[in-house]
C-alpha cells in the first residue's frame, strides 16, 4: 500500500477507481479491516445507486442472446476452490480478485464448459484459472503488450515467470474453414499451443514460455495445424 | 409463480416515471396470478433478491424476470463508462450471462442484489477500459487528449439525463467537487488520479471528495446495506 492511510480509499473503490495494483492492494487491507469494509459495503451501494439512476433501454437483441446463452451455460458450484475460500471468510462477497484480467475471467472459464466436466471440476478448474489469472495480472513483474493483428484486431498479452495470458479483441471474424491458432515461437520452432477460434474475443492461459520466447497468431485450416503453415498476422517477443 | 412478460420499452416507460424500486415491486406483484396484492412498496426483501436466490437454484423464467428487472441499468452504467453502443452491448451481454452462471454465490446477507450485479456491471465496464488503457502509451496519450471533451460530455450526460429524480436531486446537494469527482470517476471510467489532473486538484482531496460525496449521497438516498 502506497497510501499512508488506506482507511480513506473507501470511497475511490467503491467507484472502481483506483488503479488495478492498488484495487489489489486495498482488498488486501479489507481484510483486515472490518470498519472499512462496512463503510465500502455502504459506500458501493450507493455506487450503485448512481447505476440505476443510469438505466437506458437496452436492445431486445441482447435480451435474446442472453437468454439463449444461458441455456447453454451451466452455473458455477456456490463454493470457491479451496484456494479463494480461505480468503472469502473474511471478505465480502464483492471483493472479487483484483485484476486487470478480470474482464477476462469468465471468457478463460466460460471455455471449460465446452468440455464435459463434471461441475466440480470445472467449478475447481475455474477457480483455479481465476487464481493465476489474477496472480499473473497482479504481478508487479509482469509484461504487457497490445499489438494490432495485421487482418484487423488487436493481441493483449500479460506475460509473467513463463506464464502469459492471451487475448484479442475486434479479430476479424473468419470463414468456417478458418481458425486462428497461436503458437510459441522458440528460435525458427513453432510448438502449437492450440487453436482458439473464428474471431472476437479470443483467449488462452499460456505456459511454458521462457524468457526469449514469442508468441505468434496465425491463420490456419479448421482443425489448426501441427506446424504454422500461414504467415504471422500478430507476434509479440515476450523479454 | 408464473411470469408476466413486461415488453421492454413499457418497462422502461414506467420506470422514468416511478422509482425502480417501486417498478420492482409492482412488477413482483403483478407476476402472482392467484391472489392480486396491492400496488404498495413494503419493507419486505427486494424482490430482484428474491430473483436472484430462484436464479440461484436454476429457475430459467426468474432469470428472466430479473433480466427485465436489471438489464437497463446494467446497460446504462456500462455505456456510460465505455460509450461505444456495441461494445457496451458486449459486455453487458458478458455480465448478465456472469449473474447466471454465479448466482448461486450470492449471499443475501451481504448485501442486496441489485448492488452485487450493478457492481459486476461497473468493474466490467472498468477493467475494459483499463485493461485497454494499461498497455500501450499511445492509447493513454488518446485519453488523455479525449480527457478534455470527455469531461463536459459525462457532465452534460449526468446533469440533464438522470433520469431518476432522487438520485440527481441528491447529487445536486453535493457540493461541484464532490459530484464532479463522483461521476467523473463513476461514469466517466477515471481512475482518481486522472480525476485529480482533470479537476487540477491535489490527490488526497479527490479522495477525500470522493468519499466525502458517496457519504453524503448514501444520506441522502437513505442507502442501507
Amino acid at each position: 500500500m502506497t497510501e499512508a492511510d488506506p482507511h480513506t480509499l473507501t470511497g475511490v473503490y467503491a467507484l472502481d477507481a483506483l488503479e488495478l495494483d492498488e484495487r489489489a492492494a486495498f482488498e488486501e487491507h479489507l481484510r483486515e479491516c472490518a470498519a472499512c469494509r462496512a463503510e465500502v459495503a455502504e459506500l458501493t451501494g450507493t455506487a450503485s445507486r448512481l447505476a440505476a439512476a443510469a438505466a437506458v433501454p437496452v436492445s431486445p437483441d441482447v435480451r435474446a442472446r442472453v437468454i439463449a446463452a444461458v441455456g447453454q451455460v451451466r452455473q458455477a458450484s456456490p463454493f470457491p476452490a479451496p484456494v479463494e475460500l480461505a480468503e472469502r471468510r473474511s471478505r465480502s462477497w464483492f471483493l472479487q480478485p483484483a485484476s486487470i484480467a478480470a474482464a477476462l475471467l469468465l471468457v478463460v472459464s466460460g471455455g471449460l464448459g465446452a468440455i464435459a466436466l463434471d461441475e466440480h471440476q470445472q467449478a475447481r478448474d475455474a477457480q483455479l484459472l481465476t487464481a493465476r489469472v489474477s496472480a499473473l495480472a497482479t504481478d508487479p513483474d509482469r509484461l504487457q503488450f497490445s499489438v494490432p493483428v495485421s487482418t484487423g484486431g488487436h493481441g493483449t498479452v500479460v506475460a509473467a515467470g513463463g506464464s502469459a495470458l492471451f487475448r484479442t479483441s475486434d479479430l476479424r471474424t473468419l470463414s468456417d474453414d478458418q481458425v486462428y491458432q497461436l503458437w510459441i515461437l522458440r528460435g525458427d520452432d513453432a510448438q502449437s499451443v492450440g487453436v482458439l477460434g473464428r474471431g472476437g474475443v479470443l483467449e488462452t492461459l499460456v505456459d511454458g514460455m521462457r524468457p526469449t520466447d514469442a508468441l505468434g497468431l496465425t491463420i490456419e485450416p479448421d482443425g489448426g495445424s501441427s506446424r504454422p503453415t500461414g504467415s504471422l498476422v500478430f507476434r509479440v517477443d515476450v523479454a | 409463480m408464473t411470469v408476466l412478460d413486461i415488453p421492454g420499452d413499457i418497462q422502461s416507460d414506467i420506470q422514468s416515471h416511478i422509482g425502480r424500486d417501486v417498478v420492482d415491486e409492482r412488477i413482483l406483484r403483478m407476476a402472482s396470478p392467484r391472489a392480486p396484492r396491492p400496488l404498495v412498496v413494503g419493507d419486505e426483501p427486494s424482490s430482484v433478491d428474491e430473483l436472484l436466490t430462484r436464479v440461484a437454484r436454476g429457475d430459467g423464467p426468474a432469470f428472466e424476470l430479473l433480466y427485465d428487472r436489471i438489464a437497463n441499468s446494467v446497460y446504462g452504467v456500462i455505456r456510460r463508462v465505455l460509450r461505444d453502443p456495441a461494445q457496451s452491448e458486449e459486455v453487458t451481454q458478458e455480465v448478465l450471462v456472469e449473474v447466471w452462471r454465479f448466482a448461486t454465490r450470492f449471499d443475501p446477507e451481504r448485501g442486496s442484489a441489485t448492488t452485487w450485479i450493478h457492481t459486476m456491471a461497473h468493474r466490467r465496464a472498468i477493467d475494459r477500459v483499463r485493461s485497454a488503457q494499461a498497455s500501450h502509451d499511445r492509447d493513454e496519450k488518446v485519453a488523455r487528449r479525449d480527457q478534455v471533451t470527455a469531461y463536459d460530455e459525462v457532465a452534460e450526460r449526468v446533469e440533464a439525463r438522470l433520469e431518476q429524480q432522487h438520485v440527481r436531486r441528491c447529487l445536486e446537494h453535493l457540493t461541484d467537487l464532490q459530484r464532479e469527482s463522483v461521476t467523473l470517476a463513476y461514469f466517466g471510467g477515471y481512475t482518481y488520479r486522472e480525476v485529480a489532473e482533470i479537476l487540477d486538484v491535489p490527490l488526497g482531496t479527490v479522495k477525500t471528495r470522493m468519499r466525502d460525496g458517496l457519504i453524503r449521497l448514501r444520506d441522502c438516498l437513505g442507502v442501507t446495506t
